[in-house]
């Protein structure tokens, strides 16, 4: 399995589309807080507290245009050559040809992930200042918790990836997984957040806000950082059984599956 | 049963049943897809959580689900039948339990009150100025939504969020469930304040509680308009009012007004018969027996219409009230309906022709009647300010410095509120000479409030009533619960020297004083019940007509 895990970090180091791929998204996500105007107004001016408002769940859902790319060339690309068959016949184990995968697959992802969706608020950071509805630590524990989700969703594609054996479904997939991931999570309002990834972002991005105002047209927002109890544990806890449950799938999956 | 949950159990019964036989057909046909079909319950099981949200009861079927799918790991025919059989039992096992178990999909009223409270304590503006004590408020009204979530009563939940919004004295405090009006109190407050006995009470000048609106059938037992009632089912009016329903619902920023309300709901009380107490002609005390008749909601809103002048004028019209005098009724602050209104410039034109051709006809004076206008829009208010107020600056509201660190407005060395920005209306005087009579009464509130003070600020203009301003003005805010809608102000606008804007304190003083309170004595009673006048504007058009004759 290591040998498996060094080949395909080695091809990843010198894979140009994939390279190319990763800059792609990261600049889609710099230009997304570039000129993102947030909730802001001519009074109001943009800061990365008023991204982070505004577009949370456009920025942590980019990732997933990568993703699908990533895991798809990963898990799935050796499919269409049939080089994984020849790994096969050269006496490699299937579970060991999927976790050798998956473990590279989800690594590299997860890290890019990571790099995309900091890049907006680094950018707006730049641009146009923090802000001052919430602290950098406030955003920043909620950034972490969500990147569980993000891990699971992950998963989900390895687990996709060694389901249905076609790279361009996958991408696909992760084009999807941008576009509807807001909308289901909206759809979704009243299930528990940790039942999907979708609710779990949905509702880590879900500032509860107020306002007081002037006679004039002076608005002060006021964001509660605070995070219901029990939120952040059973997303966390909910991540990770699903991300383990992905992983078994994966190998159930493939396992005895026809190479056909 | 919710419809997700039905076909949840639907949808999971036929697939153990499908399992099932695809159990033996897989070993017919072998193709490694088969395994795939045991995938299926847990996706069905999480999309249609997802869509309705989880509910305990259902915990077997989602159990059953992820079992089924271990479908896909032992491809022999007996585990398979197994677990397919396991997911129907289970399925069948969240059914009788959402079914025979109590509390299947509960409304959490609790979890309501909570998230709401927690969020009025953070953000009621005026809580320190009105020394809201909300330890004692959350203790007294807790166990009330417990029991909401107990009974599953909406009206319960209900009445006790309109009981704590009651408790806070502010008009722009309020509570609607989800799917109706704002105006929901009445629909609620019609159904627990039940019968009524043919008459209300309320306070006489000299402090009586006098009956008012009298059933003319009550005549037989010497019960008219005006007759001083002593005692209600034995207690003194004051404490039956206290046993009705609505006694924490129906309060008043402004003592006066609370003082004047005093036994409005005393009339209320009882079932199927009332003992009532009173004084007849010769000064004696004589007691009957009433029986309910009609509901007594509908008739405390008939005495509040009469009080109010009945005007049944639509809003910014005119009508001549005497030789010299005519009367602009502003039933509510909002022209053509709309809260949006960019310039009143177009309002104030239609305004001041109008005024002018009044002049033409002789009319020097106006009366402004606020009777009953529950505000609106407070741009509108300072457009008529501007009109009628005398040459010169005003300053309409300040608005409270906001602390963004602290979340609360910033406060002064000496105790009053930090001022911010100044807002300034201009007296065009459109009267000249001409008097203004501003008439008033406890259901002019918030916008309507903000035109009062603004008028009452010229010299020219007289504040005139039986009682004053409800005293809530300060803009509201909303904040959305599960189960309805909490409004109460998050703002803050100051008078110039830092002090609370209009909205009753802690002692019920209010910023709006009248110059001229008409005394509630017999002849109004006699005036506005008995003879269906407009006692008040004849008051107001007496008093003009007095202020010319002196000058």
């Amino acid at each position: 399995m290591k040998r498996i895990i060094k080949t395909h970090t080695y091809q990843l180091m010198h894979d140009r589309s994939m390279h190319l791929m990763f800059l792609l998204v990261v600049f889609l996500s710099a230009a997304l807080g570039f000129f993102s105007e947030g909730g802001s107004t001519d009074d109001v001016p943009l800061s990365s507290c008023h991204f982070i408002l505004g577009n949370w769940n456009a920025f942590m859902n980019i990732p997933y245009l990568f993703i699908g790319y990533a895991v798809g060339t990963i898990c799935a690309g050796d499919f269409g050559d049939k080089t994984l068959y020849i790994e096969l016949l050269s006496g490699v184990r299937r579970v060991q040809l999927v976790l050798g995968r998956g473990i590279v697959a989800i690594v590299y992802s997860f890290l890019c992930s990571v790099v995309i969706t900091l890049t907006p608020i680094v950018v707006t950071s730049f641009a146009y200042g923090w802000g001052e509805y919430f602290t950098v630590q406030d955003f920043l524990l909620r950034w972490v918790v969500s990147l569980f989700p993000l891990l699971r969703s992950i998963c989900a594609f390895v687990m996709l990836a060694f389901l249905l054996k076609n790279h361009y479904i996958l991408m696909a997939l992760g084009f999807g997984g941008m576009m509807s991931s807001i909308q289901f999570g909206v759809l979704f309002s009243e299930a528990p957040p940790a039942l999907l990834s979708c609710t779990s972002t949905v509702k880590l991005g879900s500032f509860d806000t107020w306002q007081v105002f002037s006679m004039g047209d002076e608005v002060h927002l006021v964001v509660e950082t605070a995070i219901r109890d029990g939120v952040i544990s059973s997303v966390i806890l909910g991540s990770l059984i699903a991300s383990a449950l992905y992983i078994v799938l994966s190998c159930a999956i493939f396992h005895g599956d026809d190479m056909n | 049963m919710n419809t997700y949950d039905t076909i949840l159990i639907t949808a999971e019964m036929i697939a153990a049943a499908i399992l099932f036989f695809i159990a033996g057909k897989a070993k017919e046909l072998p193709n490694t897809k088969w395994r795939l079909a045991y995938l299926l319950p847990s996706v069905l099981c999480v999309l249609l959580i997802a869509i309705s949200g989880l509910e305990v009861r259902l915990l077997p079927v989602c159990i059953g689900a992820v079992i089924a799918a271990a479908g896909l790991m032992k491809e022999t025919v007996f585990f398979r039948r197994i677990v397919s059989g396991t997911l129907g039992a289970l399925t069948v096992c969240g059914l009788l339990l959402c079914l025979l178990l109590p509390g299947y999909r509960n409304k959490d009223y609790l979890a309501d009150f909570e998230t709401g409270f927690t969020a009025m304590r953070e953000r009621y503006s005026l809580a320190e100025h009105k020394q809201i004590d909300w330890d004692s408020l959350y203790n007294e009204y807790r166990p009330r939504f417990e029991e909401a979530t107990r009974t599953q009563d909406e009206s319960t939940n209900t009445l006790a969020w309109l009981g704590l919004c009651g408790q806070l004295c502010d008009g722009h405090c309020t509570y609607s469930p989800n799917g109706m009006e704002q105006s929901v109190e009445y629909p609620y407050l019609r159904e627990v304040l039940g019968s009524g006995f043919g008459l209300a009470l309320l306070q006489d000048t000299d402090g009586n509680a006098v009956a008012v609106h009298v059933d003319p059938t009550l005549e037989i037992y010497g019960i008219r308009n005006g007759t001083i009632v002593t005692a209600w089912n034995g207690m003194t009016p004051e404490a039956a009012a206290k046993l009705s329903p609505g006694f924490d619902i129906m309060t008043y920023p402004n003592t006066d007004n609370a003082a004047f309300y005093r036994y409005f709901l005393t009339a209320g009380i009882g079932t199927e018969q009332a003992e009532v107490t009173f004084l007849d002609e010769n000064g004696a005390e004589r007691t009957v027996q009433l029986a309910a008749t009609g509901n007594y909601y509908d008739l405390l809103a008939d005495v509040k219409r009469q009080f109010n002048g009945n005007s049944e004028l639509p809003n910014l019209s005119w009508q001549n009230v005497s030789d010299t005098a005519a009367c602009l009724r502003i039933r509510e602050m909002l022209w053509d309906g709309r809260l949006d209104v960019k310039d009143y410039g177009p309002m104030k034109a239609q305004l001041r022709e109008d005024i002018q051709k009044l002049r033409e006809e002789g009319i020097h004076d106006v009366i402004i009647d606020l009777r009953g206008n529950g505000g609106g829009h407070i741009p509108m208010a300072q457009a008529i300010a501007e009109l009628f107020n005398a040459e010169g600056e005003y300053v309409m509201a300040c608005d409270g410095v906001w602390d963004s660190e602290n979340r609360c407005y910033r406060k002064a060395s000496d105790g009053s509120y930090e001022v911010g920005g100044r807002y300034i209306c201009h007296g065009e005087q459109i009267l000249g000479d001409g008097r203004i009579v501003v008439l008033v009464s406890d259901s002019t509130f918030s916008a309507a409030e903000y035109l009062t003070r603004l008028l009452g600020l010229s010299d020219n203009v007289t504040i005139m009533g039986f009682n004053g301003t409800l005293g809530s003005s300060q803009p509201m805010g909303v904040v959305e619960l599960k189960y309805g809608v909490l409004g109460f102000p998050f703002t803050l606008f100051l008078e110039e020297d830092g002090s609370v804007l209009i909205d009753g304190d802690a002692e019920g003083k209010t910023g709006i004083d009248l110059d001229v309170r008409v005394p509630f004595d017999q002849a109004a009673i006699h005036g506005i019940f008995d003879m269906g006048e407009d006692h008040l504007m004849q008051r107001a058009v007496e008093y003009l007509e007095q202020a010319v004759s002196l000058s």
